[in-house]
């Protein structure tokens, strides 16, 4: 009994200041309150639309779209609850899925911010990741017939995982193959290619050349916290 | 059915070309899935059998061919599939046959100087920029091939890399600048050794 009585009062607690919070939010920032409601209802509109229309796609159920969103194509696809879709340079979030076989999941609390993800096996973006205008796509080529002489190279569609806690930078490409660690983050036009980057470094190049530790990279800098 | 549709598409788009007095010359069985923009003074020639598409999920990034003078020459082979491949020519862009170029842009100029009043860009000449593409080469999305590039035939370029120098017959080149690199992994990114640290960078968690 206490112990119900406890949780109970628990969550009562987190309630209030869950409210608390968003009436900070609401007095200290109104037009950005609305705007965050536009985008929940959108999310919502959009939820409705792949729920009833389409079998093979399934966002969980806060969605925030500040920005159109498309998804195509006849593989599954998976949102997980409170995705934030933004616009980057007035490119909205492109999905394609480009087999029958594809799978891309997305988890939870993920940030899409003008991204473009071309799926022909597997994709996996999990929680908490943040993506700028970036194009994450396995397989070389999207277009569906290559020649039999680019079959060796350009029909290896690699898995790719992009972990927790990602970053990953403006106008990079993630391709085939690639293993993001976690808390990781993906410099600013990066071409990540078949490569497997470590937790928590900095990666940077076209293509990838160098990946550096951030904690190393901080005492470098000379930061002290 | 779609592929009905494009069909008749490109062949009103072949018709609508006549009009343009011999400049622009489009070969048989031109399928049209998305836009095809070609504008300018300059010749055009598209080979037979040609696939047109948007790139995928987003029909605002069409296929644009621009000349910008009446000397500048485009010559496409057959079997060509773009998607949402852009090409601006002012000498001359010669391009093979079997060819499948994505969201990829392929320039033969420079457009401005680099002096400060960004005028016509000097030093250019025909001989020194034009560019010629072999057949079966594939140009993947968001790279960019620059003037003055030869690229041989059974050519793959990677995804988002910056084409400046020319390159061999039946290499795989990616990068900023595109460097062939040997093909079927070990990844070896300078193409000449193979070390342990350019294959995966740290530790595995």
């Amino acid at each position: 009994m206490p112990t119900l009585i406890a949780r109970i009062s628990g969550v009562f607690a987190e309630a209030e200041r869950l409210f608390r919070r968003a009436w900070r939010t609401l007095v200290a920032d109104p037009r950005g309150a609305l705007r965050l409601c536009v985008a929940f209802f959108r999310g919502t509109r959009y939820v409705l639309q792949y729920r009833l229309f389409r079998k093979d796609v399934r966002i969980q159920m806060p969605f925030f779209a500040f920005t159109r969103v498309r998804i195509h194509g006849p593989g599954k696809v998976r949102i997980g609850g409170y995705c934030f879709a933004y616009p980057n340079v007035f490119e909205g979030v492109t999905i394609t899925t480009l087999s029958p076989m594809a799978q891309l999941h997305i988890g939870r609390s993920v940030s899409l911010g003008g991204v473009t993800i071309r799926c022909w096996n597997k994709i996996d973006l999990k929680d908490r990741s943040m993506t700028a205008n970036c194009l994450i796509q396995d397989g070389i080529f999207v277009y569906p017939d290559c020649f039999p002489l680019w079959t060796q190279q350009s029909k290896r569609h690699e898995q790719i995982v992009i972990e927790e806690n990602t970053w990953v930078g403006f106008s990079s490409c993630i391709l085939e193959g690639t293993h993001i660690g976690r808390d990781s983050v993906i410099a600013e036009g990066a071409v990540c290619f078949r490569k497997t980057i470590a937790p928590y470094h900095l990666a940077i190049g076209n293509p990838i050349n160098r990946s550096i530790a951030i904690d190393h990279f901080r005492k470098f800098r000379g930061d002290t916290c | 059915m779609l592929r009905l549709l494009a069909l008749i598409r490109g062949a009103l788009f072949r018709r609508m070309m006549y009009r343009k007095k011999g400049k622009i010359q489009i070969g048989c069985g031109l399928l049209l899935y998305a836009k095809l923009d070609i504008r300018g003074p300059g010749v055009v020639r598209i080979g037979r059998n040609c696939i047109v598409r948007h790139s995928p999920g987003n029909r605002f990034h069409y296929v644009t061919i621009y000349t910008h003078s009446t000397d500048s020459h485009i010559a496409i082979g057959n079997e060509a599939r773009f998607c949402g491949a852009r090409i601006s020519c002012k000498y001359s862009v010669q391009i093979g046959d079997h060819v499948l170029i994505e969201d990829a842009g392929i320039h033969d100029t420079d457009f401005h100087s680099i002096e400060k009043d960004r005028g016509v860009p000097v030093g250019e000449s025909k001989e020194s920029c034009e560019i010629t593409i072999g057949d079966r080469v594939g140009i993947a999305a968001r790279s960019i091939v620059a003037k003055g590039v030869k690229i041989g035939n059974d050519v793959i370029i990677g995804p988002g890399s910056i084409v400046t120098r020319s390159l061999a017959d039946g290499v795989f080149a990616l990068g900023n600048p595109a460097r062939p690199i040997p093909p079927q992994s070990p990844i070896c990114y300078d193409g000449t050794r193979p070390t342990k640290s350019s294959q995966s960078h740290g530790a595995l968690p």
